[in-house]
């Protein structure tokens, strides 16, 4: 087969139907075969000239397997048909040398797509930028952030990508999902003695219109860049913390993980026990919300197939839904969801940020989290942070080389207000958050 | 879970985790160990491409007017296995094979894959890497040579040859073993991997390499209750050693130590935060060089001038006492290679030689720029990537203190013993890495248990605050996995106790 994306759909959706057919014939009692191709170029410039130039042509088949009760995943690159029956006969080989497992099976065919119900992901206009123009946008982007003579360096990246991907399985399931990406970034490094501190900023989306004008990009990078000048440590003690939009997704990514359904089932997580109960701060409402328009993680089926729904997680503080996929959900005798995320949104609040920041009288902008990780089992956290001391509700000097430390479980009850600033360039949409009384270790 | 935002992220900084002109001669070429032999011509080089097809390919690469080209093949086959609940109801195999052709010109690189080796696709391949050159200018292309290479590992042996059925047992092993040992064990996770990973490279200056490096790892993990309260830990082996590595002593070893980390944790608390000595216990206390130097060392940043270590070169950076060197040439760790990969032999770099900064981590391109040696950092994650300079085995050398000296020394700090994962500002210099077990240290002795959290500081801050260093060098066996823009590769890394005499520890306030 050749890997051609103008074949579009079609040919991904007959292949994977195809492998789907010649597991069954070679003796797998049930299949799903996971079929994505995609064709991306990324430009990088730095100094006003190219620095890479990148493109990516790739196509990679998952063929998940269901033998005599047994399961396993197999993927290859190799798409060629008498390969590809080879690969098959080995996969089932060895899927069924592992031990049975009863509650491993395709999910309800109730649950699952059947038809391919195509969300509006894909930019018709895709086809229509040329080399030239990606490089005039990662130039606009990389000379906007070489504005000021303390700038040693300004790297911007300009990439795109179309993709394909056709899921077809042996219960019926048989769906497909064109999108594009578009992706800018602007890193900018300052000079402040031996040290080069830096900062970047980034805009993506589904269409170039989602990204506005590549300038922006690299003068906010730049400007954030030279704020780093002159940070260091203060001292510790408990703070008002203001975690900027950008930042609060990582945050949230490590409370997540006491919400997955192998650590649930795995007893790996605090929030064992809870559902239905109050786990944050009643301000706090997280939403699934998979057909969100143009959302960078917008899906109409997840990796099951299982049709995507919308649902609550947190509603009013109250844990209302665990990410339970069909696997762990039987496990747990309890009813599946999904097992990952596709866009998670908060509900904002209705302050601006600059008013967010107004209401503080002392305390720390947290503008990135350096390292640091979480305790899914114990809800136990510590977190490396940078950003800026607030003093009487303005931005002042720089703030690095601090922890923020504490525990979900108490943590997210400090929250005591939520921007009205969602962060877009994600598919965690957080706004700006506050919390009091958080725990910070400097010197 | 999976946060699809994460690939999006730029992101300069790098992270290391468990369980990323006109002529060719201007180029430095790679340091061959012994006299390279000439193939013949019409027979097929590995991955069964004629060695004319190969030039060809070569010649639409360069056929733009490049200084420099290479062509990667890879070919790796991988699988693993998880128990859950006392089966084995999961694995994963894959195998994956392409080949990338990189272009460069100055410090430009066009770079493009293929994932089918037919000669058509890998010369269309080579088409558009060529386009990040704008010339036409014909360059003669060198006659190929296969470079011999050292030998850190077996690279004839193969994971695939071993019979799943004893992967199974071994597993199913680890399990028991974990149970038997502690009875408030309620849940055990074990994960085995390996893989055989074939590469060839060719370049237009005519250097050949083709090796094979096998690569295998085996995690327990466990979680214990106790009065209702629960607590996980873990413990990983990871190796090129073939499959006898798991022999009765190590897989003992593996359980009783993914036992101990879990049920330590029932006594342990979260300190109280601050500055305060630290003593970083032998082996994967290596993680704070990789983040604290490490990585601000790799010559690419320093070349554009944005590490923090960018003018240190031949300047005092730390204690005489205090030499820490990046490695490849340790027998079967699993940031050995034999060859980096484009095409420059395993070494030993000497990062800083005592106390004093004397080399950067080089690939090709930095080394042409500074006119010096490539070092044989210059990896990839597989044949969709460009190279960069990248770690292999990242340690300091023994000193002259002893493991009890360093503690006795300390009134009240903390003693470190493992960590999960670590990151760095390459610019800023600050790095972290996150304490999963350790002690606090009160008047000269280790005390209670401590847990998760994480510690800060600055590279070239912390390692002028250095102050004693042990001789009980050990280099850890843990499978480390270090990612910079988007790209992981197997490293290792290793330390005698060492006495940081200052550091931000997170803690309650």
């Amino acid at each position: 087969m050749k890997k051609d994306m103008s074949q579009g759909h079609q040919n991904a959706l007959d292949l994977a139907a195809q492998v789907v057919e010649t597991a069954k014939k070679l003796g797998a009692g049930d299949a799903l075969a996971s079929l994505r191709m995609s064709r991306g170029i990324e430009t990088q410039v730095r100094e006003g000239k190219v620095e890479k130039l990148q493109e990516s042509q790739s196509a990679g088949l998952t063929v998940h397997l269901y033998v005599d009760g047994r399961y396993a995943a197999h993927t290859t690159s190799d798409l060629r048909k008498a390969e590809l029956e080879a690969f098959l006969k080995d996969a089932i080989g060895l899927t069924r040398m592992l031990d049975a497992d009863p509650e491993r099976c395709l999910p309800d065919a109730s649950l699952c797509l059947k038809k391919s119900a195509e969300l509006p992901l894909f930019d018709a206009k895709y086809g229509s930028l040329d080399s030239d123009a990606r490089k005039h946008l990662a130039l606009a982007a990389e000379e906007a952030g070489r504005s000021d003579r303390r700038i040693v360096s300004a790297t911007a990246n300009f990439s795109d990508e179309d993709g394909t991907w056709a899921l077809c399985a042996s219960n019926g399931i048989h769906a497909a999902q064109r999108s594009t990406s578009y992706h800018l970034s602007a890193e900018v490094t300052a000079t402040d003695g031996d040290k080069r501190p830096e900062d970047w900023w980034y805009v993506g989306g589904r269409s170039l219109a989602d990204l506005g004008k590549p300038e922006s990009v690299g003068r906010l990078a730049a400007e954030r860049a030279l704020t780093r000048i002159g940070a260091r440590k203060y001292a510790s003690g408990e703070q008002v913390l203001l975690v900027e939009n950008r930042a609060a997704g990582r945050l949230l990514s490590h409370y997540l993980q006491a919400l997955n359904g192998a650590n649930l089932q795995q007893k790996r997580s605090f929030l064992d026990g809870q559902l239905g109960k109050p786990v944050m701060s009643p301000l706090v409402t997280l939403r699934e919300e998979p057909h969100l328009a143009g959302g960078l993680g917008s899906r109409s089926f997840d990796r099951e197939g299982m049709a995507a729904q919308a649902f609550a997680v947190i509603e009013g503080g109250v844990l209302r839904n665990f990410y339970l996929d069909w696997y762990y959900a039987k496990k747990l005798k309890d009813k599946p969801t999904t097992g990952t995320t596709s866009n998670l949104i908060c509900t904002p609040g209705t302050a601006s940020f600059d008013k967010l920041l107004a209401g503080v009288e002392r305390g720390i902008l947290v503008t990135a989290f350096n390292g640091g990780n979480s305790n899914s089992l114990t809800g136990d956290f510590s977190l490396g942070i940078q950003g800026r001391l607030i003093e009487k509700g303005a931005l002042a000097a720089p703030v690095t080389e601090m922890n923020l430390t504490g525990n979900h479980k108490t943590f997210w009850n400090k929250l005591v207000a939520l921007g009205a600033d969602p962060y877009v360039f994600s598919s965690l949409r957080l706004p700006s958050l506050r919390f009091d009384g958080a725990a910070v270790a400097g010197s | 879970m999976s946060h699809p935002f994460d690939p999006f992220r730029p992101d300069r900084r790098a992270f290391l985790g468990l369980a990323a002109a006109g002529t060719a001669s201007l180029f430095a070429r790679p340091v061959l160990a012994a006299a390279p032999h000439a193939p013949d011509p019409a027979a097929a080089a590995p991955f069964g491409i004629p060695m004319a097809d190969l030039q060809a390919v070569l010649g639409v690469a360069m056929g733009r007017g490049a200084d420099f080209a290479d062509l990667y093949f890879e070919r790796t086959r991988s699988v693993a296995l998880t128990l859950e609940d006392d089966k084995i109801s999961r694995a994963y195999a894959s195998s994956d094979l392409g080949v990338g052709v990189r272009v460069v010109k100055g410090d430009a690189v066009g770079y493009a894959f293929s994932e089918v080796l037919d000669l058509a696709a890998m010369k269309r391949a080579a088409a558009t890497a060529a386009a990040i050159a704008d010339g036409s200018t014909k360059v003669k292309l060198a006659p190929v040579a296969v470079a011999k290479l050292p030998q850190f590992y077996d690279r004839d042996y193969r994971f695939a040859d071993v019979d799943l059925g004893l992967k199974k047992k071994l597993v199913q092993d680890v399990n028991e073993r974990c149970k038997k040992k502690d009875a408030r064990i309620v849940k055990t996770t074990v994960n085995y991997a390996d893989s055989d990973r074939e590469v060839f490279l060719v370049t237009s200056d005519g250097v050949a390499c083709h090796d094979h490096q096998p690569m295998t790892r085996l995690v327990a993990m466990c979680v214990a209750e106790e009065k209702g309260r629960r607590e996980t830990g873990m413990y990983n082996i990871a190796s090129r050693h073939n499959f006898d590595l798991y022999d009765a002593k190590s897989v003992q070893r593996l359980c009783d130590e993914a036992v101990r980390r879990t049920v330590l944790m029932f006594e342990a608390v979260t300190p109280k935060g601050g500055e305060m000595p630290v003593v970083l216990g032998a082996g994967p206390s290596g993680i704070l060089l990789h983040e604290a130097i490490g990585h601000g060392m790799e010559a690419d940043f320093n070349r554009k001038n944005i590490s923090i270590f960018a003018t240190k070169i031949g300047k005092p950076v730390a204690e005489k006492f205090v030499t820490i060197v990046d490695d490849a040439t340790l027998k079967d760790a699993r940031g050995s290679i034999h060859v980096d990969d484009e095409g420059s032999l395993g070494q030993r770099t000497v990062l800083v030689d005592g106390g004093t900064m004397n080399s950067y981590l080089h690939d090709r391109i930095s080394a042409k720029h500074y006119g010096v040696s490539p070092t044989g950092n210059g990896r990839r994650e597989s044949f969709r990537f460009v190279p960069m300079p990248r770690m292999r085995s990242t340690y300091m050398e023994r000193g002259p203190h002893k493991h009890e000296e360093i503690i006795r020394a300390v009134k009240k700090g903390i003693y470190c013993e493992s960590f999960s994962n670590g990151q760095v500002n390459i610019g800023g210099g600050d790095y972290t890495f996150f304490l999963k077990t350790g002690f606090l240290i009160e008047d000269g002795k280790l005390t209670r248990p401590i847990k998760d959290v994480n510690l800060i500081g600055n590279g070239p801050d912390t390692l002028s605050k250095i102050s004693m260093v042990a001789d009980d060098l050990v280099i850890d066996e843990g499978g480390w996995t270090c990612g910079k823009n988007g790209q992981s590769v197997p490293v290792s890394q290793g330390m005698p106790t060492v006495l940081v005499k200052a550091l931000t520890v997170g803690g309650g306030a």
